[in-house]
């Protein structure tokens, strides 16, 4: 059996092109939405101000139904720390560092991130509308003054008590 | 259908006495002369405003009178000026049965401006203190609806039944009597400046103009259009009759685990198809007709019952193969529902990860939605929440923050939403998709466990047989016979409620044949044969008179009647601003003169009347209407009404006139003055 010349032209009858797709990338992989969150986790900190860890913690947290009802359980002591696996992740460190260069947040000795006043004013819009970030504004609020810095220390080290 | 202004009067009282005018117009022509600014205009609007059709020239309620009806007037005697401190317009009107009524509306008055009194008689032309008064109100909405509303009762007066139609946002009204009057009365200002005329748009009427222009001429084609509509719902309504019916076939069905073949779910209008439609019914696994099936049992029923019941030793060797063979069954009808159970438990898990890749997505949605708003909060924010560039270095970067890479593209936002909607719609179907199957399964697995019960309830009897004393009956014999004779009971019920049904089915598709052929009996044109000769006869009108009237534009043959709105077209494109003044001018008098003289030979819903109010820039269009008011005279012999308004100089107007059968209405100075 001989083979024809070219293979594909053989079988198309037509020209064939291939052209690149653009990527679709998950919303919560959009800067937008990274650095929003990160103003938001900022805001609802005490002082406006919280420890990367923490961040990294919240941020893991809240990006999924489960993880974010497994976070609250874990608060209410319902739940072991042991049986939540924080992972720290880069997308995070790629937020506040846009966040950072838009003059939105500070970060002090690279340990802990603050609210600059333009940050303020961003937090202020992002409340205003009741239409974005529905299901994360209502978990910070019920996380609330429980995810200070010492008790998200105890969940990392899983030493916070049932 | 006719209306005829046989009188009108103004009254303005003021400290110095009563002003007014009084006008009684003939049928056929009449020719209003005044100087400018001596009042014609007021007169002709009073018709207007006594007939409460003011906001047909405009959408505010103003009283469309000048001031001398409305707030002050100069004595023409003693040169002082005077404040009106109650004034009104009278009006009387003739219908085609020869009914005269008069309209009284007040203008400045104590009484509410919305109300117009009616008197059943000639109160002008014949006082009397006999005429029973009734008052209606207008602007108000319900003013065209309602008992009380004097549209309701004027367009009653002149003998229309008003048509219903729809507005912008698919609500239907009915057509206002001031989209149709600017057909009929040609107002000073803005009524020269279109064609076929200025319709009020307010009242968020579709395609006005053309829903009054089809009116006036009486065209079928609105009636074609309401019964293609109602043609419509009719359809979809009998669909869903049918589909409701079939359901209950399929029900009926079910309840002997059978299934219906040969019934679509459209409706069909063949009766044989439907008389075809047969139940199968499912046995072990394979599908049989149901009389199929029903005549077997019967056969074996009756091979029972003729027999006396045989005793245990009778059947006892015939019972142990049966147990043989029966047994076996059981396996195979067992394996076959523990398979059929195992595909429910894979379809279970198939739909639990696509109900949980369908949560997921719709959380990606949200994010996306969000990260697309926050793009959108302001000028200010968009650089922090979509940065093209990077704020640091101001390299191009990628919406993205995973790891940046050279030559990735990254989707937007709009697509990436898209994307997302996309793959949610392909989920959403395969969970239907596996909603039915499940169901399907669940259909099947019903009658597997009503076959593993009645072979072990078998087995159970024959076994019973085989430890029994000899003599005794056979368990196995009488249970079978029990059991055949329910089964053929609810077989034969069904069969019986299923005939009767595909009698309604009958029923339905008869209607459908039906309406099926009323859609077939609407004409495809949207106009009737009879529209088209009035369309051509209006068409002909228009291009005779303009030839008359010295339209010079272009040759007057040229004109054509645009059946999509009515506006006069030159070779398929509407004539514009390539009109010169005088033209447009003619053009508008050919217009509505061949309206009327259409109604003359034609069923139309013209009610015979025209009203030219001469235009106001006439000074720069000067435009000879001798022509014109010879072909208006020829109103009288078809007892019909033209009223003509102009401020020509007199000399020349009555050398038109000596030769032209009309009355010649003249004012020197004011028509409104002292009485």
């Amino acid at each position: 059996m001989t083979m024809p010349d070219n293979l594909l032209d053989a079988l198309l009858d037509g020209p064939f092109v291939l052209t690149p797709r653009p990527e679709p990338v998950p919303g919560d992989l959009r800067i937008g939405w990274g650095v929003a969150l990160v103003v938001l986790m900022l805001g609802t900190s005490r002082g406006r101000r919280a420890s990367l860890q923490k961040l990294h913690f919240l941020a893991h947290s809240i990006r999924r139904p489960q993880t974010r009802a497994e976070a609250l359980e874990v608060f209410r002591r319902t739940r072991r720390p042991s049986d939540i696996l924080v992972r720290v992740e880069p997308w995070l460190n790629r937020a506040l560092a846009f966040a950072k260069s838009s003059a939105l947040i500070e970060l002090e000795g690279g340990r802990s991130a603050k609210l600059t006043d333009q940050g303020r004013q961003v937090l202020a819009k992002l409340y205003q509308d009741d239409g974005i970030f529905v299901e994360e504004k209502q978990f910070l609020d019920a996380v609330g003054g429980q995810a200070t810095e010492a008790n998200v220390e105890k969940i990392m080290r899983m030493e916070l008590a049932l | 259908m006719r209306l005829r202004f046989r009188h009108i009067r103004l009254r303005a009282e003021t400290s110095a006495g009563t002003f007014g005018a009084d006008i009684s117009f003939a049928p056929g022509l009449n020719v209003l002369w005044a100087d400018n600014t001596m009042g014609k205009s007021t007169c002709l609007q009073g018709l207007l405003y006594a007939l409460g059709l003011e906001r047909m020239l405009s959408p505010r309620r103003e009283i469309p009178l000048t001031y001398v009806m409305t707030s002050y007037l100069d004595d023409p005697e003693t040169g002082q000026r005077h404040d009106v401190l109650q004034s009104s317009v009278w009006l009387e009107i003739e219908n085609a049965s020869g009914d005269i009524i008069t309209a009284q509306r007040g203008i400045v008055s104590s009484s509410d401006r919305k109300l117009v009194s009616i008197f059943n008689g000639p109160l002008l032309t014949q006082p009397s203190q006999y005429y029973r008064r009734r008052d209606y109100f207008v602007l108000d909405p319900g003013a065209a609806q309602r008992e009380a509303g004097f549209h309701r009762m004027l367009a009653d007066f002149i003998g229309w039944s008003l048509p219903t139609v729809r507005r912008f946002d698919g609500s239907e009204t009915m057509l206002y009597l001031e989209t149709i009057f600017p057909l009929l009365y040609v107002e000073q200002k803005s009524g020269w400046s279109s064609l076929p005329a200025a319709f009020p748009t307010y009242f968020q009427i579709r395609d006005v103009g053309r829903r009054a222009v089809e009116f006036m001429l009486a065209l079928d084609t609105h009636d074609l259009e309401a019964r293609r509509q109602q043609l419509e719902l009719e359809f979809a309504a009998s669909k869903a009759a049918w589909l409701a019916k079939r359901d209950e076939l399929l029900s009926i069905a079910r309840v002997v685990n059978g299934r219906v073949e040969g019934l679509g779910s459209t409706p069909t209008i063949s009766v044989e198809e439907i008389e075809r439609a047969y139940m199968l019914v499912a046995v072990g696994e394979d599908w049989r007709p149901l009389e199929e099936l029903a005549s077997a049992l019967r056969t074996r029923l009756a091979h029972l019952s003729q027999a006396d019941t045989p005793s245990v030793e009778d059947v006892a060797s015939e019972a142990v193969v049966e147990i043989q063979a029966l047994t076996e069954a059981a396996a195979a009808q067992n394996a076959r529902r523990s398979a059929l159970f195992r595909a429910r438990q894979t379809e279970v898990l198939q739909k639990a990860s696509i109900v949980r890749r369908l949560t997921a997505l719709e959380e990606d949605l949200q994010k996306n939605k969000d990260a697309q708003k926050l793009r959108d909060l302001g000028s200010t924010l968009a650089d922090t929440f979509a940065p093209e560039q990077c704020p640091t270095c101001a390299q191009p970067i990628a919406d993205t923050l995973l790891a940046q890479r050279v030559g990735a593209e990254i989707m937007p936002l709009e697509d990436n939403i898209r994307y997302i909607n996309a793959q949610r719609g392909i989920f959403q179907r395969l969970h239907k998709q596996a909603e039915g199957a499940m169901a399907d399964i669940d259909r099947e697995f019903v009658a597997a466990t009503a076959e593993v019960n009645e072979t072990s309830a078998r087995l159970r009897a024959l076994k019973a047989d085989l430890v029994a004393p000899s003599h005794r009956p056979s368990v196995a014999a009488i249970e079978e016979r029990i059991r055949i004779e329910a089964r053929l009971q609810a077989l034969e019920e069904a069969q019986q409620r299923f005939e009767q049904q595909k009698g309604n089915l009958v029923a339905l598709a008869a209607q459908h044949a039906e309406l099926l052929a009323a859609k077939i009996a609407l004409p495809t044109d949207r106009f009737t044969a009879q529209d088209r000769t009035k369309i051509a006869r209006l068409e002909t009108l228009i291009r005779e008179q303009a030839a008359e009237y010295g339209f010079s534009t272009f040759p007057a043959t040229d004109l054509d009647i645009s059946e999509d709105n009515f506006r006069p077209h030159k070779e398929g494109f509407e004539i514009g601003f390539e009109l010169s003044a005088s033209d447009a001018i003619r053009l508008k008098w050919a217009y509505q003169l061949a309206l009327l003289e259409l109604g003359r030979t034609h069923r139309t819903n013209h009610p015979g009347f025209v009203v030219f109010d001469e235009p106001q820039q006439q000074k720069t269009a000067k435009v000879s209407f001798a022509s014109l008011l010879k072909r208006a005279s020829k109103a009288k012999a078809a007892g019909q009404q033209v009223i003509f308004a102009t401020s020509e100089d007199r000399d020349e107007l009555e050398r038109f006139l000596a030769t032209v059968d009309c009355q010649l209405l003249a004012f020197e100075g004011r028509i409104v003055r002292r009485l």
